[in-house]
């Protein structure tokens, strides 16, 4: 799915976004953005790591969730502004190819959705401490079906969906950090996902495109993915003295890897 | 001598496949491995650098005031270390894919980035071994010693430097072919080093002969380059397929990379 599919009348205002000014000025300025946006995008994931372990009962414990939040707002707030503004950028002088781009499409949608995370979800549940009030509520679980919706097309789009690779390979990642009773098989299957690629590429060849290889790829990731939300879900279920509790926490995980996603949908734009 | 063992890394580990591509070849031509590992090398990112800059903002006094430095160390840092080892293994990786000796070792962004690199371990050292042995004196206070600070403050802008050579390091503004014969760059970039053992009349004799063929055919345009690798590894990656939505749009460079300056092969 592309926006160029969804929105199939805007082909000539797309193609002209690059010869409208500010656009048609700044052609030069498309690598230094590109930069900076990788820095907006660094800056903003600290803050959504540090934040969002705290609810999952990880990382800074001995401060109350609205510390971290105060302490982190301002930072939340110039790497988002960073993030978009360079984005919006890149994104211009880069139009057309962004138009027929499946990953780009995924990166918009998982941005929604971790924006909506952040600001709308997180952020509150971590002011209020714990609590969770209603339209923080109905806020997250539209963010989670964005975040689901983006997942899907990433993990079925013909090209893309290798891809989808940095997202549970930083799943398990997160799971290490916060899971108490899963930590070392969260490490272990960390492990064995980029062993397990670099060896079977070895065996076949580092520039093989075998078809048995790449359904097994397929079907590893489903497994990895399958193992990691049983996981998940049980540290989720198990631990209870973290603030907000279980939706908090799951709200926690699906903030980080919806973060994890838009960047990744980003880098896959180059390689699908 | 290191670029002897990136030449040997480039074109003779692992050469014993019918085709005769060393690894480090086979991993260039791969459609998914190499970008997989230099994805994450770059989404590591997130984990690294934002972690590190959230505890260079407490070592300033600017976030995290009231939090004594070393909760925020004990806590935060081991994601940090953990973050940064991943990097580091992902980015040898991603670079012993992607021509070591005849792109990496000549770049000049490759070069400051690891200068910065330096810097930012020997800033590192520094605080541990002499600003942090009286951490006891200024643990808790809202405002640290300029020390503190300015420890703080050069890790900060070390990784921000390292974040940007490091993606400048996709473009191909200074490479050894762009570059005067006798400037600072040819010889900050060991450019000699790169035609040591290539005929260069034959390879002006090549460019030309690509130039006329690039102005006979625009679809060629800046696809290959012979002077940006040794004859024995050309990139050789196909042109991409024209563009279904716009059809008369310009092709994109191998990559299919944007056009404002387009990265190197397989780099974005």
């Amino acid at each position: 799915m592309t926006f160029s599919q969804l929105f199939p009348g805007a082909a000539d205002f797309v193609a002209n976004i690059v010869k409208t000014p500010p656009f048609s000025y700044i052609g030069d300025l498309y690598a230094p953005f590109g930069a900076i946006h990788l820095i907006g995008l660094a800056l903003l994931g600290g803050c959504v790591i540090v934040m969002n372990l705290r609810l999952l009962g990880a990382g800074l414990t001995e401060e109350a969730p609205s510390t971290i939040e105060r302490n982190l707002r301002l930072w939340h707030i110039v790497g988002a502004a960073i993030v978009i503004g360079t984005g919006l950028v890149i994104g211009g002088l880069n139009a057309e190819r962004l138009y027929t781009s499946a990953a780009f499409f995924v990166k918009m949608v998982s941005m929604t959705a971790a924006l909506i995370f952040t600001f709308g979800v997180v952020n509150a549940i971590a002011k209020a401490d714990g609590q969770i009030g209603k339209n923080t509520m109905y806020l997250g679980a539209f963010a989670i079906v964005l975040f689901m919706f983006a997942m899907g097309v990433f993990a079925t789009g013909d090209g893309l969906n290798p891809g989808t690779f940095y997202i549970i390979a930083a799943a398990y990642a997160v799971l290490f950090i916060f899971g108490a009773r899963t930590r070392w098989i969260a490490l272990g299957a960390f492990v064995l996902l980029f062993g397990s690629v670099l060896i079977s590429y070895w065996i076949v060849g580092f520039a093989s495109e075998s078809m048995d290889l790449q359904t097994w790829s397929i079907a590893a990731s489903w497994i990895a993915g399958l193992l990691f939300v049983g996981l998940t879900g049980f540290e989720i279920y198990k631990q209870d003295a973290t603030p907000g509790g279980r939706i908090a926490r799951l709200i926690a995980v699906l903030s980080i890897l919806s973060w994890v996603a838009t960047a990744a949908g980003g880098r896959w734009i180059g390689f699908s | 001598m290191l670029y002897d063992f990136l030449n040997w890394l480039q074109f003779d580990l692992g050469r014993t496949s019918e085709d005769g591509q060393s690894w480090s070849q086979a991993l260039n031509s791969s459609k998914n491995l190499w970008p997989m590992f230099e994805g994450t090398h770059v989404l590591t990112l997130m984990f690294f650098a934002g972690t590190i800059w959230i505890i260079d903002l407490r070592m300033m006094g600017i976030a995290f005031r009231n939090t004594p430095f070393s909760k925020l160390n004990d806590r935060v840092l081991p994601i940090t270390m953990a973050a940064f080892g991943m990097m580091v293994f992902t980015g040898l990786v991603t670079m012993f894919g992607r021509q070591p000796a005849t792109f990496f070792y000549h770049d000049m962004w490759f070069r400051l980035k690891m200068i910065f690199l330096v810097i930012a371990v020997i800033n590192i050292f520094w605080f541990h071994y002499m600003v942090q042995k009286s951490q006891a004196e200024w643990d808790a206070a809202p405002n640290p010693p300029m020390n503190v600070k300015i420890s703080g403050a050069l890790s900060m802008s070390c990784w921000i430097l390292i974040i940007i050579f490091g993606r400048f390091i996709a473009y191909d503004w200074y490479k050894c072919d762009k570059v005067e014969r006798g400037s600072f760059l040819y010889a900050f970039q060991e450019c000699d080093l790169l035609y040591r053992d290539l005929d260069l009349e034959a390879m002006e004799e090549e460019e030309r002969l690509l130039q006329e063929q690039e102005d006979e055919d625009p679809l060629k345009g800046g696809a290959v380059n012979p002077f940006a690798a040794p004859p024995e590894n050309p990139f050789g990656e196909p042109a991409p397929a024209p563009n279904d939505v716009f059809p008369n749009a310009p092709p994109p460079g191998p990559d299919g990379a944007a056009d404002p300056a387009a990265p190197t092969p397989g780099q974005e």
